[in-house]
């Protein structure tokens, strides 16, 4: 739940026009989140949570949902 | 064996038939033999070539695979903190990346020794005046398809996303899978390779639709690309003659985008329409690219599989090196986030494009493709703000259709320009751009003069209204196909009868005409 919330805050703070999305199930297929985002958004994800996120886990599914990121945080802290 | 020849069709007309008569569990095997056969009807030199691809990354996935359980092994230990299963990772990471690279290093070093050593030489010869005669070495069918294929096969072992396939026939056939050999889709292993080696059943419906797939590709590629090919050879060697300048250059500058999709998404449809009659369903390669809104949507609708490939395994993984994260991190703190953020992923992407240039041709201007195409990609990220600030000042909707429109024909000059840069004689065709200012050359009946008389032009601009009239239907959600074949017997075998007729008759093709080969095949 707590990682939940910190997701939602670092998409906010990476791009203001998150704060609308954070419902949706598609940012990645419904090109909300580009590439960019998501490498910003991950180097956010691991000085926020000392966790490492690999090119293996950077795939469209991991990335469409607060609910996938969250669970991808989760996976990586193991 | 070109696949817009009469042979191919008797070829996969026999493939088709063998394919459903076969026991269903010899049916990749059905696929591998017509996939062999295909490959040696271009030539046996070739087939060392692929053979070397295949033996070396079965190979080397298999020794990836017995990393991976071991490393599981390891990790299943009981009692294990979370710094001691990192430690065991880190622990296998070394010699996998080390089998990586020597997958990379045998299949891509193998593609640019056979692509570039020539034009070394070439480059070598002319800037110490020597004299080193070229290789001229034959380039293997689909060489970069099934390569990057491969390697992305791979690296997907090595990061435990796919096991490897212990039948090496089974992995020949997704490497060398016939329809896909030429110019691709460049599918990868997970989404592919269970379906080349699943039973599949005859489906006349799935039939109906992969042959109407088919005879759409045709009509691209027969009645759009090769007419415009014409118009195009005759205005560039009218450049170069000193004959043609200002707006039909701009005209030409036009129609080359709208060759190479109709040439490119043609030759898909043929590959995926074919592939829809086995049951295989492959990845599409194109998404109505020139309906994007922006130059970074328009590379996620154009050569789809290219593009996933590029952002997967050299995209990705440069932006998450170590480098790259601390010079993300420092830009940041010096320009702060919201354009520190997209220094890094900015060179990776000015990389990435590198790589895409240097795929089509080694030349400078494949080098301004890169720039210009990773800097329109990074600055539109980098001033997102400003731009969201200045619709709001104008006042302008978002959503509105006038907005969507100037979107789209923007970008669509954008990428005119990008196709500008590769051009042959780049220099005399911008030169020639500015020459002279002539409207009165598209009414003066100048422009049939270039190849293609007055009813061929006029069907050439009615069979480009009729692709992109498709195109906007089918992005409102429209299914054609569905459509067609909800009709009645009358009005839908109508419809067929017109395509294959029109194909017929406004196809250029045959004896006395050699049709251009697939842009897209040479690569």
């Amino acid at each position: 739940m707590e990682s939940k919330e910190t997701v939602k805050r670092i998409l906010v703070q990476l791009k203001k026009s998150m704060e609308k999305n954070l419902e949706s199930e598609g940012l990645v297929s419904d090109g909300i989140l580009d590439s960019f985002d998501i490498i910003s958004l991950i180097t956010e994800l691991e000085g926020t949570f000392d966790i490492e996120i690999g090119p293996e886990d950077v795939t469209s599914e991991n990335f469409e949902s607060v609910e996938t990121i969250t669970a991808l945080v989760e996976k990586c802290k193991g | 064996m070109s696949i817009i020849s009469l042979q191919f069709m008797v070829f996969t007309a026999g493939v088709v038939l063998l394919y459903f008569t076969f026991p269903k569990k010899w049916q990749w095997a059905v696929l591998l033999v017509a996939s062999a056969a295909f490959y040696l009807a271009g030539g046996w030199k070739g087939f060392f070539y692929i053979l070397v691809t295949i033996c070396s990354q079965y190979m080397i996935a298999l020794a990836l695979e017995e990393k991976n359980i071991r490393m599981a092994a390891e990790m299943l230990q009981e009692g294990l903190t979370s710094n001691q299963k990192k430690e065991i990772k880190r622990n296998f990471a070394r010699p996998k990346r080390w089998l990586i690279f020597l997958s990379v290093f045998i299949n891509l070093g193998l593609l640019f020794f056979l692509k570039y050593i020539d034009l070394a030489i070439g480059s070598v010869n002319s800037l110490l005046g020597t004299s080193v005669r070229t290789m001229n070495l034959l380039i293997p069918l689909g060489l970069s398809y099934y390569t990057f294929k491969s390697i992305g096969y791979v690296i997907d072992v090595g990061r435990g996303r796919v096991h490897a396939q212990r039948n090496i026939f089974k992995l020949a056939l997704y490497v060398s899978y016939f329809p896909a050999l030429v110019q691709g889709p460049i599918d990868r292993y997970e989404d592919l390779a269970g379906q080349l080696c699943a039973e599949h059943r005859f489906d006349y419906q799935r039939f109906c639709f992969g042959l109407q797939r088919m005879l759409w590709g045709y009509m691209k590629k027969l009645i759009i690309a090769e007419r415009m090919s014409i118009l195009i050879t005759t205005i560039q060697d009218g450049i170069t003659a000193g004959r043609y300048e200002g707006l039909l250059v701009v005209f030409m500058l036009i129609v080359r985008p709208i060759r190479l999709y109709a040439d490119f998404s043609g030759g898909m449809d043929i590959v995926i329409g074919l592939s829809e009659i086995f049951g295989i369903s492959m990845t599409e390669n194109f998404n109505r690219p020139f309906l994007s809104r922006s130059i970074a949507e328009y590379w996620r609708r154009w050569h789809i599989t290219l593009g996933a490939w590029m952002g997967t395994y050299v995209f990705t993984p440069i932006s998450l090196s170590q480098p790259f994260k601390k010079l993300g991190k420092k830009s940041r703190e010096i320009l702060g986030n919201e354009y520190g953020k997209a220094i890094a992923p900015s060179i990776a992407s000015f990389i990435t494009f590198f790589f895409v240039g240097m795929w089509h041709g080694v030349s400078w201007g494949y080098f301004l493709f890169a720039i210009y195409n990773a800097l329109l990609v990074s600055t539109a990220t980098l001033l997102e703000n400003f731009y969201t600030q200045c619709r709001g000042k104008f006042k302008v909707r978002e959503d509105s259709g006038v907005f969507r429109w100037f979107q789209i024909v923007r970008t669509f000059v954008l990428v005119a320009i990008s196709s500008c840069l590769y051009i042959p004689d780049m220099t005399g065709t911008v030169k020639a751009i500015f020459s002279s200012f002539n409207p009165w050359v598209f009414f003066d009946g100048t422009l049939y003069t270039l190849g293609l008389d007055r009813p061929n032009f006029i069907l050439l601009v009615l069979s480009v209204l009729v692709l992109f009239t498709v195109d906007i239907k089918q992005e409102k959600g429209f299914r054609i196909r569905q459509t067609i074949a909800a009709q009645n017997i009358i009005l839908r075998w109508t419809v067929y009868y017109a395509a294959i007729f029109a194909l017929i008759i406004f196809g250029i093709y045959g004896p006395g005409y050699d049709a251009a080969s697939f842009i897209y095949q040479r690569f």
